[in-house]
C-alpha cells in the first residue's frame, strides 16, 4: 500500500469513533424530541378541532331550543310564588362556612332588604345543587348577633333562621336552624309556634348540615339538605329572624323572598332546572364538558356535564416509583403546559362576558387556562323564537383536560419507553464496553504470556481475537504479525550459531586436513613454523565455533539433564580448591566462604560447575589486579544463595538491563580472548533451569561487582 | 591385500585430502561426491570400511539415508559418520542406525587414520575372534577388551559405548584414585577443541549406559572444576 493510500485510511480511522458516536446520540436524543413535537402538533390540532366541534355542537343546541319559549319561560306558579334558582355546582360543597366554591355563582345571588344603608339589614340567598343534595348560603347584615343560650327551651331568642318545608302529603314540617357558637349548627324541628322543639334534641348533622360564620357586618350560614325534603313542587319557605334584644322579644322576620312576614302561608318556588330541558340536553352529555342553558335574566334552566377533570389528584406518594411518577408528571406539565391562567374570578368574569356578548344576540366564543395543565374553550350563543327576539343563552364550555391527559399519558408513555430504551441501549453499552475491555485484557494477558522470563517469544502468533473482525481484531492481527516476525527473528538468532557452525566447519576441516597434508608431505624448517601458526589459529577459529553453538544448544541440552540431590556447599570447596591447583599458583586468588557443610539442592553437578566456570572467568577478566575473587554461599530462609565477588570496576548502568541477554559483553576489545558475551547468558540459563535466578549488583565499598545466583534449597 | 575404504563427500577439498591421508597410510580408497554415485558405485564392490559425511548437496539426510542402504546390503560393514552436524540428537540417531562411530568436524588426519584403523582391527576381530589375541584389563568390576574395544561391567557388556566413550573409559580408569583432567579427557575424543562441558556429556553418557547394568553404579567421580577420577578399591 503506497503512502497516500495508507494516510487516507488512517485520517478516516481518525474520525470514524466519534462520528459514529455523534450520529448515535443524535438518534437517540431526537426520539424523545420528535415524538415530543409530533405530540404537541398533534394537541393544537385535536384542539382546533374540539372548538370547531363545540361550536358545531353550540348551533346544534341552539337550533334544538329554538322557538322553544316554553322551555325557557313559562315557569310554573309565577304569579303567586318568588322563584329561588339554584346553581348547578361542580363538585360537592364543603359545608364550612366559606364560600369558595360559590364563586362562581356571587353575581347570580338573590338580594333581600336594605343592604346599602349603615345599619342595613340586607341579606342574600345563593343556592346550588350537587348530585342529591341542595345547598344554600345565607348572608345576613346584622349589626348584633344574638347566640342561642344553650338549655334554653324557646328557641326564638336568639338569632335563627326558619325553614318550612311542605312534604308530598302536603304536610308542613317546621325546622330552625341556630347557632350556639360560630361553627356547626343546630337544627330543631319545631311546633306551630315557631318557638318549642318538637323534640329534645336537634337534628342529626348527618342529615341538615348548617355552619355559621360570624361577618363583620354580619354572619353567614351556609347549609345542606337532602333532595328529597322537597316535595313535587320543590316548595321551600326561608326567613330569617333577627333578634337583638336580650330577652328575645326584639324580633324581626324576614322572609327572603318579601317583606311578607307571613312564612307560614308563604312558600317560595325552589326553581330547579327544567327537566324537559335537561332531557333535550342529556343526550348530548359529554366527558369534560358542560352545557349551560340561561334564559333572559341568565338564570340557569338546564346543564348538563362538568368540567370537573378526570385527572387523578397526585397526593402523597407512598413508593418511590409513585414518587418518580409525580415528578415526572411535573416535569411534563412543565413541558406541555403554557403558565398564564385565570384565577375563578377571573373565569367567572370571562364567562359573564361571553353571555352578555350573547344577549346582545352575538355569537361568543373564547379561550383560557383555569390551572396549569388546563384549557378551557368556552362557545356562547343566543336562542332566540321565531321573530328572532332573545329567549335565552347556552353557553357550552368544555376543557382539554382529556386532551391534556391523552397527551401526558402519551409523553410518560414516550418518556418512559425513551427511559428503557436509554437504559437498555446504556446496558447493550456497558455490556460492550465490558466485552470490549476484557477482550483488550485478554489479549494483553496473552502478550505479557507470549515472553518467558527471559524474554523470549514462547510462541509464534496470537490464539486470541485473530479471528475477530472487528479492529480489536485487526489490532491482534497486526500484533500476530509482528510476533510471527519478531519470532523468525528470534530462530535466526538462535539457530544463527549452528547454522555458523555448519557452514565453518566445513571449510575449517578443509584447511585443517589440507594442513596436515602439507605438513605430511614435508616442509623446509622456517617454513614448519608458520604452518604451525596457521593450526593454532584453526584451532582457535574451532574453539569459538564450538563456544558459540554449545551456547546456542544449552536450552535443548539442558533438558537432557535430571536433576539429582547434591551438596553445593561440597561441590563449591571443591572446585575452589581446584582452582588453585590447576592455574598453578601460590597465593590463592579465589576465597571461599561457607559456613555450612551441607547446602543441599536438586541440581546438574556439572551444570552448577559450568555455572561457576562462567562467573569465575568473568570475576577474573573484570578485577582489579592482585585482588581476589570471593565466592560465598550461604542459606536463607528457602533459598541458598551463591556470590562471586570481585573488586573491580561497576557494570555500566546502559549494561544492566541485557547483562544476561545472549551476545552481549561488557569487555573491550584487546584482551586477546575471543568474547561473545555469551558466560553470562550461560549462567541465567542454568539458574532458570534449577528453578533460580541470577542478578548483578554494583558494591560500593570496596568498590566492586557481585553476582548473586539464587536457587531453592532441597527440603529434605 | 590393501583395506578397501570408502569415502562419500560432497566438498572435493575434504574429499581429496582425506583420500591422500588415507591412500598414503596404504588403503585403497574411492571417493564419492554425491549419495546417488555412491549408490551405483557400490554396487559394483564391497568396501571394508565407509567415512560419510551426512549433509550432501541440498539433501541433509544423505549420509543416514546412504547409511540405511549400505547396512540393508553388508550388514557387518563399519560406518563412519564423518560429518559438520554435530548435535547430541543427530549423534544418536547415527549411532542407533548401526553406524559405528560418530566424528565431528573438524577432525585431525591422523586421528582419523587411527579411527580407521581401529575400526578394521575390531571388523577384524568380530570376523575372527578367535584369531585374536586380546588383550584384557580388568578394575574393579569394569572389563576392557582392548582390542575389540569392548567393556563389559560385573562380566556384562556394556551396550552402546562409542569409540569416543571407550577411549575416555580407558583414560579414567588408567591409574585408579588418580584425577584424570579435563585436557587428558579431551585428547580421548580425536578432536582439536573439545570443552569441559562437552567431556562432562561424555561422562554422563557412560554413567548412564553402566547404570543400565548396576544401578548403585558410581564409579566415577567429579572433581569439581578440575576433571574426574576413578577410585581406587585396591
Amino acid at each position: 500500500m503506497n503512502t497516500p493510500q495508507l494516510a487516507k485510511q488512517t485520517k478516516q480511522r481518525r474520525w470514524r469513533p466519534s462520528g459514529q458516536a455523534m450520529l448515535f446520540l443524535l438518534v437517540l436524543l431526537s426520539m424523545p424530541l420528535l415524538s415530543y413535537r409530533f405530540l404537541a402538533e398533534t394537541r393544537v390540532f385535536m384542539i382546533e378541532g374540539q372548538s370547531q366541534a363545540q361550536e358545531q355542537l353550540a348551533q346544534g343546541v341552539v337550533t334544538l331550543f329554538q322557538g322553544r319559549e316554553d322551555l325557557l319561560q313559562e315557569l310554573p306558579y309565577l304569579d303567586s310564588q318568588q322563584v329561588v334558582f339554584s346553581h348547578p355546582l361542580s363538585d360537592k360543597v364543603k359545608v364550612d362556612g366559606y364560600t369558595g366554591e360559590w364563586l362562581d355563582f356571587q353575581l347570580f345571588a338573590n338580594h333581600f332588604g336594605n343592604g346599602e344603608a349603615e345599619d342595613g339589614d340586607g341579606y342574600s340567598l345563593l343556592l346550588g345543587e350537587y348530585e342529591d343534595r341542595i345547598y344554600g348560603l345565607v348572608r345576613i347584615q346584622d349589626n348584633i348577633t344574638k347566640l342561642r343560650v344553650r338549655g334554653s327551651n324557646q328557641l326564638d331568642r336568639s338569632d335563627h333562621l326558619r325553614l318550612s318545608l311542605p312534604d308530598r302529603n302536603g304536610n308542613e314540617r317546621r325546622l330552625i336552624i341556630v347557632a350556639t357558637k360560630p361553627g356547626n349548627m343546630e337544627v330543631w324541628y319545631v311546633k306551630e309556634d315557631w318557638a318549642t322543639p318538637r323534640y329534645s334534641s336537634p337534628s342529626s348533622s348527618f342529615i341538615i348540615q348548617a355552619v355559621m360564620r360570624p361577618l363583620v357586618d354580619g354572619y353567614l350560614v351556609e347549609f345542606a339538605l337532602p333532595r328529597y325534603f322537597l316535595n313535587e313542587r320543590q316548595e321551600f319557605g326561608l326567613a330569617v329572624a333577627d333578634v337583638d334584644s336580650e330577652d328575645g322579644s326584639m324580633r324581626h322576620l324576614k322572609t327572603l323572598v318579601s317583606s311578607d312576614t307571613n312564612i307560614e302561608s308563604h312558600y317560595n318556588l325552589l326553581a330547579m332546572r327544567s327537566p324537559e330541558a335537561n332531557k333535550i340536553l342529556a343526550s348530548l352529555d359529554r366527558a369534560n364538558s358542560q352545557i349551560v342553558i340561561y334564559d333572559k335574566q341568565l338564570q340557569v334552566r338546564a346543564s348538563v356535564g362538568k368540567l370537573a377533570t378526570d385527572v387523578p389528584e397526585l397526593g402523597q406518594a407512598k413508593s418511590i416509583i409513585e414518587q418518580m411518577q409525580i415528578w415526572l408528571n411535573d416535569a411534563l406539565d412543565w413541558f406541555v403546559a403554557i403558565p398564564a391562567y385565570l384565577s375563578t374570578s377571573q373565569e367567572a368574569s370571562q364567562e359573564r362576558q361571553l353571555l352578555n356578548q350573547a344577549l346582545g344576540l352575538e355569537f361568543a366564543s373564547g379561550r383560557w387556562h383555569r390551572d396549569p395543565g388546563e384549557e378551557v374553550l368556552a362557545v356562547a350563543a343566543p336562542i332566540t323564537d321565531q321573530e328572532g327576539s332573545l329567549l335565552g343563552v347556552v353557553m357550552i364550555k368544555q376543557s382539554t383536560a382529556q386532551i391534556l391527559k391523552l397527551q401526558r399519558q402519551a409523553m410518560e408513555s414516550i418518556t418512559m419507553l425513551s427511559f428503557a430504551t436509554m437504559v437498555v441501549i446504556l446496558l447493550v453499552l456497558l455490556a460492550f464496553s465490558w466485552r470490549q475491555a476484557y477482550r483488550v485484557q485478554r489479549l494483553g494477558r496473552e502478550a505479557q504470556e507470549i515472553v518467558d522470563p527471559s524474554g523470549r517469544l514462547r510462541t509464534n502468533q496470537l490464539q486470541s481475537e485473530v479471528r475477530s473482525t472487528d479492529r480489536i481484531g485487526g489490532l491482534a492481527r497486526s500484533f500476530s504479525n509482528v510476533v510471527e516476525r519478531l519470532h523468525e527473528h528470534q530462530q535466526f538468532i538462535s539457530t544463527m550459531p549452528r547454522t555458523l557452525r555448519h557452514e565453518i566447519n566445513n571449510p575449517l576441516n578443509a584447511t585443517m586436513t589440507s594442513l596436515e597434508n602439507l605438513q605430511r608431505h614435508g616442509v623446509a624448517d622456517e617454513q614448519q613454523r608458520y604452518l604451525e601458526i596457521a593450526q593454532r589459529g584453526l584451532v582457535k577459529i574451532s574453539a569459538i565455533v564450538e563456544k558459540l553453538a554449545d551456547a546456542a544448544n544449552l536450552e535443548e541440552a539442558l533438558q537432557e539433564d535430571e536433576l539429582e540431590p547434591m551438596n553445593l556447599a561440597y561441590l563449591v570447596e571443591t572446585y575452589v580448591n581446584h582452582q588453585q591447583r590447576s592455574i598453578n599458583i601460590e597465593k590463592p586468588d579465589v576465597i571461599f566462604a561457607c559456613d555450612d557443610d551441607q547446602v543441599a539442592v536438586a541440581g546438574v553437578d556439572y551444570r552448577i560447575e559450568q555455572l561457576l566456570d562462567k562467573l569465575l572467568d568473568n570475576a577474573r577478566d573484570f578485577r582489579d589486579s592482585g585482588s581476589a575473587v570471593v565466592i560465598r554461599l550461604y542459606q536463607q530462609d528457602l533459598y541458598c544463595f551463591l556470590e562471586v565477588e570481585n573488586q573491580g570496576p561497576h557494570i555500566p548502568e546502559s549494561m544492566q538491563g541485557n547483562l544476561f541477554t545472549s551476545m552481549v559483553s561488557a569487555r573491550q576489545g584487546g584482551s586477546g580472548q575471543a568474547h561473545f558475551g555469551l558466560g553470562l547468558y550461560v549462567v541465567r540459563m542454568i539458574a532458570l533451569y534449577h528453578d533460580g535466578e541470577v542478578s548483578a549488583h554494583n558494591l560500593m565499598t570496596p568498590q566492586g561487582v557481585m553476582f548473586r545466583v539464587r536457587l531453592p534449597l532441597l527440603l529434605l | 591385500m590393501a583395506k578397501h575404504i570408502v569415502i562419500v563427500e560432497d566438498d572435493a577439498d575434504q574429499r581429496e585430502n582425506y583420500q591422500v591421508a588415507l591412500e598414503q597410510r596404504g588403503y585403497q580408497v574411492t571417493a564419492y561426491a554425491s549419495k546417488e554415485s555412491a549408490q551405483e558405485g557400490l554396487m559394483q564392490i564391497k568396501p571394508d570400511l565407509v567415512i560419510l559425511d551426512i549433509i550432501m548437496q541440498d539433501n541433509i539426510d544423505a549420509g543416514f539415508q546412504l547409511c540405511s542402504d549400505i547396512l540393508k546390503r553388508f550388514p557387518h560393514i563399519p560406518v563412519l559418520f564423518l560429518t559438520e552436524r554435530v548435535e547430541e540428537i543427530d549423534r544418536i540417531i547415527g549411532l542407533r542406525m548401526g553406524a559405528w562411530d560418530y566424528q565431528p568436524k573438524p577432525v585431525s588426519l591422523g586421528f582419523l587414520a587411527e579411527k580407521v584403523a581401529t575400526l578394521l582391527r575390531l571388523s577384524d576381530i568380530r570376523d575372527a575372534p578367535a584369531e585374536v589375541e586380546q588383550r584384557v584389563r580388568e578394575v574393579g568390576a569394569l572389563r576392557l577388551l582392548e582390542e575389540s574395544r569392548l567393556a563389559q561391567w560385573n562380566g556384562q557388556d556394556i551396550e552402546g559405548l562409542t569409540l569416543t566413550e571407550f577411549r575416555m573409559l580407558e583414560a579414567l580408569t588408567r591409574r585408579p584414585g588418580h584425577i584424570v583432567t579435563y585436557d587428558v579427557l579431551a585428547q580421548a575424543t580425536h578432536q582439536h577443541y573439545v570443552s569441559n562441558n562437552t567431556i562432562s556429556t561424555h561422562i554422563r553418557n557412560i554413567k548412564r549406559k553402566i547404570k543400565k547394568l548396576d544401578n548403585h553404579f558410581d564409579s566415577i567421580k567429579s572433581e569439581y572444576g578440575l576433571g574426574y577420577r576413578w577410585p581406587d578399591h585396591s
